[in-house]
Order: C-alpha cells, then structure tokens, then sequence
C-alpha cells in the first residue's frame, strides 16, 4: 500500500514543479526575444518598401 | 488552446477526481497562483513564437541558410524544454497515488496546464501518455536548462521577485517593440501580397483562353495578328520551358508567370519600365548570358532562343539603356519579370 503524503507535502511538490515550469519559460521567452532581436536586424525594411511599390505600380 | 480536450492523453481511462474543497489560506492556493503564472507565460510565448516565425519567414527570403540554423537551433531548446515538462508530468503521475483527495485537484490542474504547454512546444500525444504513466520518457539533453541564466527564479519562492526581474522587462519591453515594427511591416506585405494574388486570380481565365488559342493564332498569317495574339506567340512557349524548370511546385510556378503576363500586358500597353530596379536589369543580364536555345534533352527552347539574340546584339550597358530608354524589348521585360514576380511568389529563380 502506498504511503499518504500529507497535503503539505503534496503542495510542496506542486509548488517545486510548477516554480520549474514557470523558470523555464521565461528562460525561453529570454532566448526567443534575444533570437527575435536578431532577426529584426536582418529584415530588410527597403526591400519591403520595394515590394510595396511595385505591386501598386501594377 | 483553452479548450484543449486533455483528457486524450489520460494513459489509463482512469476517472478524475473532482473535489474542491479547500480552505481560504490554503496551501494549495500557492499552486494556483504558480499555475496561473505558468499559463500567462504560455499565452505569452505563443505569441511570441507566433513573431517570431514571421520574423524568421521574412530573414528565410533573404537568407534560407541561416534561418534553418536560427530553427533548429530553436528547436532543439523546445526539445529541452519538452523534456523538462514530460518529466514534470511523470512526477505528478508518481505523487498521485500518495495525495489526499484534497492535493489530487491542484494535481489534476497542474498536469492540465503542463500538457498543453508540452503540446503547444510540441510533444506528441505518445509520450504525454507514457509521463502520464510515470515512465520517464528520453527527450536527448536537456541539462543546459539546469545552467539557465535565470537559475535564481527558479529558486525563489512563489511571489518574490527574482534579481532578474528588471532585466526580464526590459527585454520583454523591447521585444514587444520590435514585435509591433515587425508586425507592420508583415502586415505591408501581406497586403501587398493580396493585390498581387487578387491580380493573379483575374489573370487566369485570359492565361486559359490563351493557352487555347495559341494553336489558332499560329495558323494566322504573321501580318494579321494582333498585338495580343503575338505576346501570346511569345509567351506560352516561354510558359511551358520556365514551367519544367519548377519541377518541385508548379502552382507557385504558374503564379509567378501569370503575374508576369499580366506585367507583359501592362509594358505592351504603356511601354515603360519605370518599375524595374538595377536588380532586375542584373537578373536579365544574367538570364540572358546564360540562355540556351536547346534543352539538354534536344528540344526547342524559343525562349532561350530569343535571349540568345538578344545577347548577341547588346553589352551589358545597353541593355540598362534600353529599359531606361524604353525602348520596348520583350525578352529584357521577360527576364525582369520573371525575377520580379519569382521574388514575390518566393520561389527559386530560374536556371538556365
């Protein structure tokens, strides 16, 4: 038979995972803003511009 | 998201416990309030990631090689990140059995809300179920998140504020700008984008009626066809050999060709190339260098023909002097066209 954990304890447990969860994913949304900032740079605003010309020159 | 039917994942049918009956001050309130953390976190990172595939769609047109790094190496830290979480998952499934029923609910909470943050980073329903069942499911390394630079939030307890916690929103405040202009600029050209799909869709019926025409209008005699009849001459062979170069997608392929008719129709009928930029002229100059008048399979590239003649008359100089001369030359407008419009449908330029 398996041994109760008090509702303490169990909470406790919750509380460890969740805090985890929670820990990782402001370490992902860190390194998905670091990667966004990157790309930001490479997006070629005058190249869209372009584009936006020629097709209402159309 | 919200209304994600997790119950599917659930490896043994097993009913759940419904049971709340907690006490104001509650320890298990702590649970709810990380629980709500956790899921204002994984709107937030949908979001994000939803900005961050566009941003990298765009670098993708420019730059394909470095974008497929930037997402597998993106991938594989959601990989850590679902390991992480199929191993939370296996926890709760082996501190079940030992709660009270009072526990099982904040359990039941915590696993619904871990889940489908595994399912948005991309768990499958197979190992969900095997955490569910206590197994520990092998997702490859993922102890770099143990390293992570934001360590000391994981150790604070519920409700302090991490060391971090200024640098988080200021990254988070910048992020969200760069958002928003990436945003715009997405929104330019979609719309852009649209007008040219909307153009494409009218010009389909007249590309139709001319593929069928094209063998009529070729029993004509030279000096009786109209200006209509001898773009069509032009273009459908030219359709036909750019079309067995787009082996891999030919309706991105005929997208890009009809909007070049439709480019055609309009050059015809004002005889200007005002739109067309150095880029282009480059590309012609390229397309026309390296035109062939006969496929490597022996057949007849009119097409490749018509460059070549092209390229037997002018240098380099002239052509650029031509299209700002606008002096009409078909094959110069065709190989600009095909660069403008390839560009646009994102396909691959045309090897010749």
């Amino acid at each position: 038979m398996v041994q109760k954990k008090s509702d303490e304890e169990v909470f406790n447990e919750l509380n460890k995972i969740m805090t985890e969860v929670v820990a990782d994913q402001e370490d992902l949304r860190r390194t998905q803003t670091k990667y966004f900032s990157e790309f930001q740079g490479k997006v070629d605003s005058k190249k869209i511009s372009n584009i936006k010309q020629e097709i209402e020159g159309l | 998201m919200s209304d994600m039917d997790i119950e599917k994942y659930r490896p043994d049918n097993g009913q759940r416990i419904e049971n709340d009956v907690r006490k104001p001050d509650d320890p298990s309130q702590h649970v709810d309030g990380l629980a709500e953390k956790a899921n204002a976190g994984f709107g937030n990172l949908t979001q994000l990631e939803q900005k961050l595939d566009k941003a990298v769609d765009l670098s993708a047109t420019e730059n394909p090689a470095e974008a497929t790094i930037y997402e597998s190496t993106l991938a594989e830290r959601n990989r850590e990140s679902i390991g992480q979480r199929l191993e939370a998952i296996s926890t709760l499934a082996q501190l079940e059995p030992q709660a009270g029923p009072e526990a099982l609910e904040s359990i039941n909470k915590v696993r619904e809300i871990i889940i489908k943050d595994a399912v948005r980073l991309g768990a499958n329903e197979e190992q969900i179920k095997a955490a569910w069942a206590g197994q520990v499911v092998e997702m490859g390394p993922n102890k770099e998140i143990e390293k992570a630079p934001n360590s000391a939030i994981r150790e604070n307890p519920i409700g302090m504020v991490s060391p971090d916690a200024d640098r988080v929103v200021d990254d988070e405040e910048k992020g969200r700008k760069m958002l928003s202009q990436v945003e715009e600029q997405k929104q330019q050209i979609e719309s852009a984008m649209n007008q040219f799909e909307a153009k494409v869709k009218d010009l389909q019926n007249w590309f139709l009626d001319a593929n069928r025409r094209e063998v009529e209008i070729k029993q004509k005699p030279e000096n009786m066809r109209t200006d209509e009849e001898k773009m069509i001459l032009t273009m459908m062979p030219a359709f036909r050999t750019l079309e067995a170069g787009y082996k891999y997608d030919r309706d991105k392929m005929a997208k890009g060709l009809l909007g070049k008719l439709e480019y055609y129709q309009k050059v015809t009928g004002t005889s200007t190339f005002g739109e067309v930029n150095d880029q282009d002229k480059n590309f012609s100059l390229e397309m026309i260098n390296k035109a062939r008048a006969t496929e490597p399979d022996g057949q007849e590239n009119p097409f490749g023909a018509s460059l070549i003649r092209l390229r037997s008359k002018q240098t380099p100089e002239g052509v650029g002097k031509e299209i700002q001369n606008n002096d009409f030359r078909p094959e110069v407008s065709v190989a600009a066209m095909i660069k403008y419009f390839t560009v646009k449908a994102q396909v691959r330029p045309i090897e010749y």
